[in-house]
């Protein structure tokens, strides 16, 4: 189970600090359990499996509801209708989460992820946001052409963007802004003409009843149209197209790859090389990721630890490794929303900011604790924000009674077994080179002493893992 | 040497400190106490409160033809001025309005409003425009200007988590619900262990660095809020809501002398949908109870001169009730402004024109940004154009 760090001499052992740089960046964290033994060549090759046949997620029921058929509801009916359809939220939450944690097709769920944060899009329809995530997961590693264009005719990004009410009589502008300011090009790389012509283009794009993509070629402007200097009778795919000629858009996607999953500090020369490669490849995403994790200077010591982890890169492990069960589903909701990260609910189509945005001085302690709050049921004495939406999130009381404990099953069976025969220096150790991320950090053994000085094994390894979880340094990547 | 009650207090609080908090954070424990410097205290109305509602514009025969069941009986309604009146809810309101200590602005809201309650708090949170996303709220970025004399809790908000109008590129408020409760998880020595531990061993790396100064600023914090919320403690009879808990909280900081320039707080219950009428006059009655006994307890410790209260929700709702008794999002809205220390008193620009309407909403003819700058510039001290992308004319009330 647990390396054997005493059988390897730490500061030789660059294959296991490589190893833990691969797994806590490009999946969802170094594993506590069942790394045994993982060399560098076989963590590469796990990294990158994907499965033949993606799992679709499918636990939604509820489409678009019709307001004819909502207004002809009685009160407690909509009322009912609502708190299913949060349910199916809260439950579609968990099953990507879940995935995130199963421990197949790794990478993919991570760039599924990065994808959610880019292609930032919230849709009060349970099934639609349902369709847009398999879309996000089913081509994450596809090339970047093929996953905008997939993007932009799911349901949800051609609603919450309002290309439904895009129409030649009435361009409606919000998605063409929004493709190029916050998908592909960013500010200052277009002009508020590209900005009307691309809108233009993009009219009659739409979704039918069954949440389906449509081209409603009546309301489509079939007129020329002059876009980032090419003149043409262009639609929505040559805008696209245009859009992906331009060196500015590899660029741009660089730069927040690079702040995913190298460093929350830019380098723009580095991005420059990676965006190069990444046009030339014709947007090779999948190659991108390969070409990176195969270089020498992403395990420079340097990156090892220099992100801070979103709220869902803290909190994935800890259900994985300790095969965490909720008493009640609305507790992993609602601690996403104390931590400011819930999945399906990005703040808005800019997506989360990250890197030290995630910390205030609320949000750390919340986080330095929230191990201890899963791992070994420490009370959690603090409540989300109620977002002043009656048809919002839920009060936790109204789901879970007056307490906001957070209750939880932790198993920590299999972490027990792997470290019971360890001397207490190798325990430390061990623990230690697996959680934190920062080659050249050590361990202040007299405090770790301090606050670990429990008789029983077991309550000492638990002791330590709490520990070493609560520092500020267990926040980083 | 003579020593007054509050600076042996002080004093006192401060050795105690030096027992609890280790050596190195004390020259932050140690900051001044305040002069008397002006403070703001935002009101938050979540949900998008019914400005229509609330000041009644009761000579206006389209508000009772587009109301017809909510449309506030003119029986029922508490008279300011000779066509406009307060919901039932706010008497207290209603006596500060009087005494001048009250100032409403109406129809404020932003170009090409969103009726969405995320994206429209967000664009009141960060002071954007519609157009635009930021990452940081107008009152982190007065902190950011305000620079190195800020310390984490310059600005608090009360509540368990922080809202992002308090977090700054570089500096945040901090999110205080129970000064007590927040000095007891933190004090028990564990966590000024571990930021002990790390500057003692003298390691650097950036962003541990961050987080270490992050929990070493909460500590110290921590410790500076709960020692400084005890030196007053207010007499006055405070409602048991929620939210006037929270006021008292915020009374109790700032006529202690808490160092902290704004406050933040959240009141919730706007959103009404159906039956309007008995929902929002609770939510009002909550308000006004608990700034009622905030503004009196300010008064009589002669603080309300120094006290600028700023209460704004993320939209209004739309003028024609709906089918439910209720009203939906909607644009414009009202904000309202309480101090002893105002220039220009009551209404200050109007009641709101009911025909010419928005797509069924009230139009915006004051930019909330304006009303931001004017608050920056002429209460904090601040230049606006650091806080604000956004040429602002100023207002007269303070």
């Amino acid at each position: 189970m647990l390396l054997l760090l005493s059988q390897r001499p730490m500061n030789s052992n660059s294959d296991f600090l490589k190893v833990r740089h691969l797994y806590n960046r490009m999946s969802f964290g170094y594993s506590l359990s069942d790394t045994d033994s993982v060399t560098f060549k076989s963590a590469l090759k796990s990294i990158s499996a994907t499965v033949d046949h993606l799992e679709h997620i499918k636990v939604t029921e509820t489409g678009k509801m019709d307001r004819e058929q909502l207004k002809a509801m009685s009160p407690d009916e909509r009322k009912q209708f609502r708190k299913g359809k949060q349910e199916e939220f809260r439950t579609l939450n968990g099953a990507w989460i879940k995935q995130m944690c199963n421990g197949k097709d790794l990478l993919r769920e991570k760039m599924a992820f990065f994808w959610h944060g880019h292609f930032a899009c919230r849709n009060g329809i349970p099934v639609l946001m349902e369709d847009h995530v398999n879309v996000l997961r089913e081509h994450a590693l596809d090339d970047f052409k093929t996953l905008l264009t997939e993007v932009t005719k799911s349901a949800a990004m051609l609603q919450f963007l309002n290309n439904q009410q895009n129409r030649k009589m009435s361009p409606n502008e919000n998605f063409a802004r929004e493709l190029m300011e916050l998908f592909t090009l960013g500010r200052g790389n277009y002009t508020e003409k590209d900005v009307k012509e691309a809108a233009r283009a993009f009219t009659g794009w739409g979704f039918n009843e069954d949440g389906e993509y449509e081209f409603r070629e009546r309301q489509h402007d079939f007129g020329e149209k002059t876009f980032l200097g090419k003149t043409g009778n262009w639609n929505g795919d040559d805008i696209i197209t245009i859009i992906i000629g331009q060196k500015q858009c590899a660029k741009f996607i660089c730069k927040k790859i690079w702040r995913a999953f190298i460093s929350d500090e830019e380098d723009d020369t580095a991005i420059n090389i990676l965006a190069e490669k990444y046009y030339q490849s014709g947007y090779n995403t999948s190659l991108l990721i390969q070409d990176i994790i195969t270089s020498d200077w992403f395990y420079e010591e340097k990156y090892m630890g220099a992100r801070i982890k979103s709220p869902i890169e803290l909190l994935v492990p800890l259900i994985r490794d300790f095969k965490l069960e909720f008493v009640n589903d609305a507790f992993l909701f609602n601690i996403q929303r104390i931590l400011g990260q819930v999945i399906l609910y990005p703040p808005n189509v800019a997506g989360w900011p990250g890197g030290e945005n995630w910390i205030d001085s609320s949000s750390l302690i919340y986080r330095m604790k929230l191990p201890r709050i899963l791992l070994a049921n420490a009370v959690s004495d603090v409540a989300p924000k109620d977002d002043g939406d009656v048809n919002g999130f839920e009060k936790m009381e109204k789901l879970t009674g007056k307490t906001e404990r957070v209750r939880t099953n932790a198993s920590w069976k299999d972490i027990y077994s792997s470290l019971e025969n360890k001397n207490d220096t190798d325990l430390l150790l061990s623990v230690w080179m697996q959680l934190i991320a920062i080659p050249s950090m050590q361990p202040d053994q007299e405090l770790l002493k301090k606050y670990s000085a429990v008789s029983g094994k077991e309550e000492q390894i638990k002791a330590i893992v709490l520990h070493i979880m609560t520092l500020p340094e267990y926040q980083l990547c | 040497m003579g020593m007054n009650r509050r600076n042996f207090i002080r004093s006192s609080a401060l050795a105690s400190t030096t027992l609890l908090v280790p050596r190195f954070l004390n020259a932050l424990a140690a900051a001044p106490l305040a002069q008397r410097e002006k403070i703001l205290v935002v009101v938050q109305l979540a949900g998008g409160n019914d400005a229509l509602n609330t000041i009644i514009p009761f000579r206006n025969d389209e508000y009772y033809r587009l109301r017809p069941q909510i449309g506030i009986a003119k029986t029922d309604l508490l008279d300011i001025t000779d066509e406009a009146a307060f919901n039932p809810g706010l008497k207290g309101m209603q006596r500060l309005y009087k005494e001048g200590q009250l100032a409403i602005l109406n129809h404020v809201g932003y170009p090409d409003p969103d009726r969405s309650h995320f994206r429209s708090m967000d664009i009141w949170q960060t002071g954007s425009a519609s157009s635009e996303y930021l990452s940081t709220g107008w009152i982190g970025r007065y902190l950011d200007a305000a620079g190195n004399l800020v310390k984490p809790y310059t600005a608090i908000e009360a509540d368990d988590t922080l809202s992002l109008a308090l977090k700054g590129n570089k500096l945040n408020g901090l999110a205080v619900k129970n000064p007590e409760r927040l000095f007891r998880n933190l004090a028990q020595g564990y966590y000024a262990d571990i930021a002990e531990s790390y500057s003692k061993n003298g390691h650097h790396h950036k962003q541990a660095d961050y987080l270490y100064k992050t929990l070493t600023e909460t500590i110290s914090s921590a410790d500076y809020i709960y020692k400084t919320s005890h030196i007053y403690k207010s007499a006055e009879v405070y409602p048991n809501s929620e939210f006037s808990k929270n006021l008292k909280t915020i009374s109790e900081l700032i006529i202690s002398g808490s160092n902290t320039r704004v406050y933040y707080v959240s009141l919730t219950g706007f959103d009404t949908h159906v039956q309007q009428a008995p929902r929002q006059e609770q939510a009002l009655k909550i308000l006004d109870e608990g700034i009622k006994a905030f503004t009196d307890d300010l008064a009589k410790n002669k603080r309300f001169d120094d006290v600028l209260i700023m209460g704004f929700s993320e939209f209004g709702r739309r003028v024609k009730q709906n089918a439910s008794g209720g009203t939906d999002h909607g644009k414009a809205g009202s904000v309202f402004l309480i101090s002893n220390a105002l220039k220009k008193k009551g209404l200050l620009n109007g009641l709101p024109d009911l025909i010419d309407l928005d797509d069924g909403d009230i139009k915006y003819h004051l930019d909330f940004r304006n009303i931001y700058a004017t608050i920056l510039k002429k209460w904090m001290q601040t230049d606006p154009s650091l806080v604000l992308n956004f040429q602002a004319e100023l207002l007269d009330f303070i």
